[in-house]
């Protein structure tokens, strides 16, 4: 188990420090120019290719944030006001923008490209409307059959998501930015290494990711493409518009580092809950997690999984996290178990200032086999029974299972069998107290041990019957004399699953008073030793 | 005089790890012979029991301790036994016949002695063990000291089944035994009892009697 706790960036994830620019890394951007309308689209506010716009309220009137393909063909453009738009188009569809919904689509999405990288970035300078992201692919790419691949495949899913986008792979994120949105029609997405500086410089002044002056400024001065840019002495550059736009000249042309914050993988299991009001008292935790720990299991319960790890975290209304880490040996998926092993965990989690959101994920699961449900449902039905005993156990075991690892410590159950080493199954999981299937009634005397394979033995001295047990054999090095046997205890392998073992067993007795377990192989008739009896009458004594 | 005697001994067997034998809990073993020789007429509770068999192949210690598992088991309900071994070979439908609840019992499959007393150690400290076999090999006394000391602290009784020695090395356990087939039935030795007699007992086919 491991608790991690600490401040994170701003988005909720930890800014990392730049990697080497010279390491040839290969970056994927994707814009997606009607990010807005399109979220709109998928959320059912307009009629599909419908004439419709995305309005923010603004010093009394409602302003186009957005317009789709079909309102630009019609005249319409983001900052005309609405009613000037209907008037060039009277059955034009309004709905008012949510940025905040079309930030969390865009996470989503960000979320889901974790299936590529898990370095991926939400590009902050994406216009309104508009949105864009950053992978870094370096070394992912070939997985997909190369850039070119990865490309296809990554842009067939966003069409799929109704998404319209143009991507672009560069060495650095400012030159696929920029060839993202700029690039000449027909030209190839891919930039490769060393051909970024040649191919930005017929680029417009917009593709460095300006401020809109800036590039008005730019221009007004016949500074109309990257290259007139580049051309210019630096000092003077710098002297006139500031540094930003050196930096953004050199982030573009791969000349000045540029880090790409990264995500965490999607957790293909989690759940989340918004509080309206902070949570601002940590007593209030045990509770919250309470409510979220059920919902988590049900979704493990219905693919069958247990969870191998769970990450609880909390988002500030400061925009900080903290979160606290479980893990078990065990996948495991009870939420009353779970919530125990999270309570000392609990204690870390400062809520201060107030907690707007608790996220709990499964990053890792397991199948949860079904023996294991035996584990703690009869006791979790019962919310009366004695509860610190099976907790006890549980950990115990999950403990062992750690250090001894995995199918090393568990519990029997009986199998509807009758080959003696398939009788008996050993789970890695501990049964529960009260056991529906009952072990079977021995008809004849049963071993307490049962090697793990039979062991022949070299008959020294058959009986006159050869389906009678040797009257002497050897067996480990030692001989031993029949003294009395109990048998045959006939026993089949499972036919219909094509096992064909015959075997007669006996309970045989030697001279000493060692009981063995003897069979005779139908088959082939031979003789082996396949476990040892505790001495006659000791088992059933009370 | 018998007071501070008393007094005297319940100290030092609280300075050697073990409860006063007046406040020990002890469970009979449902021989009455040997019950007769056990102090509290009965075997310890929450201590350290050592088995020895003479040979793998003899199932005599392993019979004993399944039988007084299976029994102490029933004697108390809610409890959980453990079964430890380097030797994969618990037969789980012949503990039936033992009176071991197989649903109640716990294995412990290891690979080495180390991680026998891994898990002898981790079941003490846990609390949710009450019963506890495994199989071992060589203990020395300064182990099997701290055996007794965890078995006596947790609660948890510990049968330990080891192979005999023509001379036993010295044990901290508060009962050792011996356990062996005979033709017919089985002997049972107690060479070592803290604070009681030793015996041997042959033990016959009538059902728990002694000869």
């Amino acid at each position: 188990m491991s608790v991690n706790v600490g401040v994170k960036g701003g988005d909720g994830y930890p800014i990392v420090a730049p990697k080497d620019a010279k390491a040839g890394r290969r970056i994927a951007a994707v814009w997606m120019r009607d990010f807005s309308i399109n979220i709109a689209f998928k959320k059912g506010f307009f009629q599909r290719k419908s004439i419709a716009v995305l309005f923010r309220h603004e010093a009394g009137r409602d302003w186009i944030f957005a317009a789709s393909a079909g309102a630009q063909a019609a005249g319409i453009a983001p900052g005309q006001a609405v009613a000037d738009a209907r008037s060039l188009y009277p059955g034009l569809a309004a709905h008012e923008a949510d940025p905040a919904r079309d930030r969390r689509a865009l996470e989503r999405l960000a979320d889901w490209c974790g299936r590529y990288t898990p370095w991926v970035g939400v590009d902050e300078t994406a216009g309104s409307g508009e949105a864009g992201l950053f992978l870094d692919v370096t070394g992912c790419a070939h997985l997909r059959g190369g850039e070119s691949g990865f490309l296809a495949h990554f842009d067939r899913h966003l069409c799929h998501f109704n998404l319209d986008s143009r991507l672009s792979v560069a060495e650095a994120p400012g030159a696929a930015w920029a060839w993202a949105r700029f690039r000449p029609p027909g030209s190839d997405p891919i930039l490769t290494a060393g051909t970024a500086a040649a191919a930005l410089g017929p680029l417009p002044v917009e593709a460095l990711r300006v401020a809109v002056a800036t590039a008005e400024t730019l221009r007004r001065l016949g500074l109309r493409t990257i290259a007139d840019l580049a051309r210019l002495p630096r000092p003077a550059v710098a002297a006139r518009f500031g540094a930003t736009l050196l930096r953004r000249l050199d982030q573009a042309l791969g000349r000045a580092p540029e880090s790409i914050a990264p995500r965490r993988p999607p957790a293909d299991y989690a759940v989340h809950r918004d509080f309206a009001e902070p949570l601002m008292v940590p007593a209030a935790l045990p509770a919250a997690l309470a409510r979220l720990l059920p919902r988590l299991c049900r979704q493990l319960e219905r693919d069958g999984r247990g969870a191998r790890r769970l990450v609880f975290s909390l988002y500030r209304i400061d925009g900080s996290a903290a979160s606290a880490a479980i893990g078990t040996s065990l996948p495991a998926r009870d939420p009353v178990h779970l919530a125990k092993l999270f309570a000392p965990r609990l204690e870390t989690l400062d809520p201060d200032p107030g907690i707007e959101t608790l996220r709990l994920e499964a990053p890792e699961t397991a199948p949860f086999a079904a023996d294991q449900a035996r584990l703690v449902a009869p006791a979790s039905l019962d919310p009366t029974a004695p509860r610190t005993r099976d907790v006890a156990l549980a950990t115990l075991i999950d403990r062992l299972v750690n250090r001894l690892g995995a199918n090393r410590v568990g519990t029997f159950v009986p199998e509807a069998l009758h080959l003696p080493e398939r009788q008996a199954r050993f789970v890695p999981a501990l049964a529960a107290a009260a056991n529906a299937a009952a072990w079977p009634d021995a008809p004849a005397p049963l071993p307490l041990r049962l090697f793990p394979t039979p062991e022949p033995v070299e008959v020294q001295e058959p009986a006159a019957c050869p389906e009678d047990p040797p009257l002497a054999f050897l067996w480990r090095h030692r001989r031993h004399r029949l003294a009395h046997a109990e048998g045959p205890d006939r026993r089949l392998g499972a036919w219909w699953q094509g096992e064909r073992a015959a075997r007669d067993y006996w309970a045989a007795e030697d001279k000493t008073g060692r009981r063995l377990w003897l069979f005779r192989d139908l088959a082939t008739g031979r003789w082996h030793v396949h476990g040892v009896l505790a001495p006659a009458g000791m088992a059933g004594a009370s | 005089m018998t007071v501070i005697l008393r007094n005297l001994r319940d100290r030092i067997a609280q300075l050697e790890g073990f409860s006063p034998p007046r406040l020990a809990r002890t469970c009979p073993t449902g021989w009455p012979a040997v019950d007769g020789v056990l102090p509290g007429g009965g075997l310890l509770q929450g201590a350290l029991h050592e088995i020895h068999s003479p040979d793998p192949a003899d199932g005599a210690a392993m019979g004993m301790a399944c039988r007084l598992v299976g029994r102490f088991l029933a004697a108390t309900p809610g409890a959980t036994a453990l079964w430890a071994s380097c030797r994969c070979d618990l037969f789980a439908p012949g503990l039936k016949a033992a009176r071991i609840d197989p649903d109640r019992l716990v294995g412990a499959r290891c690979r080495n002695s180390d991680e026998v007393l891994l898990v002898i150690e981790e079941s003490c400290k846990s609390n949710a063990i009450k019963f506890l076999y495994a199989d071992i090999g060589e203990v020395d006394f300064s182990l099997s000291r701290r055996l007794q000391l965890a078995a006596a602290e947790a609660g948890t009784t510990l049968f330990l089944l080891r192979p005999a020695r023509f001379e036993p090395a010295p044990s901290a356990a508060v009962t050792r035994w011996h356990a062996e087939s005979r033709p017919g039935g089985w002997s049972l030795t107690l060479f070592r009892s803290r604070g009681g007699r030793v015996g041997h007992w042959p033990m016959s086919v009538n059902v728990g009697e002694c000869r």
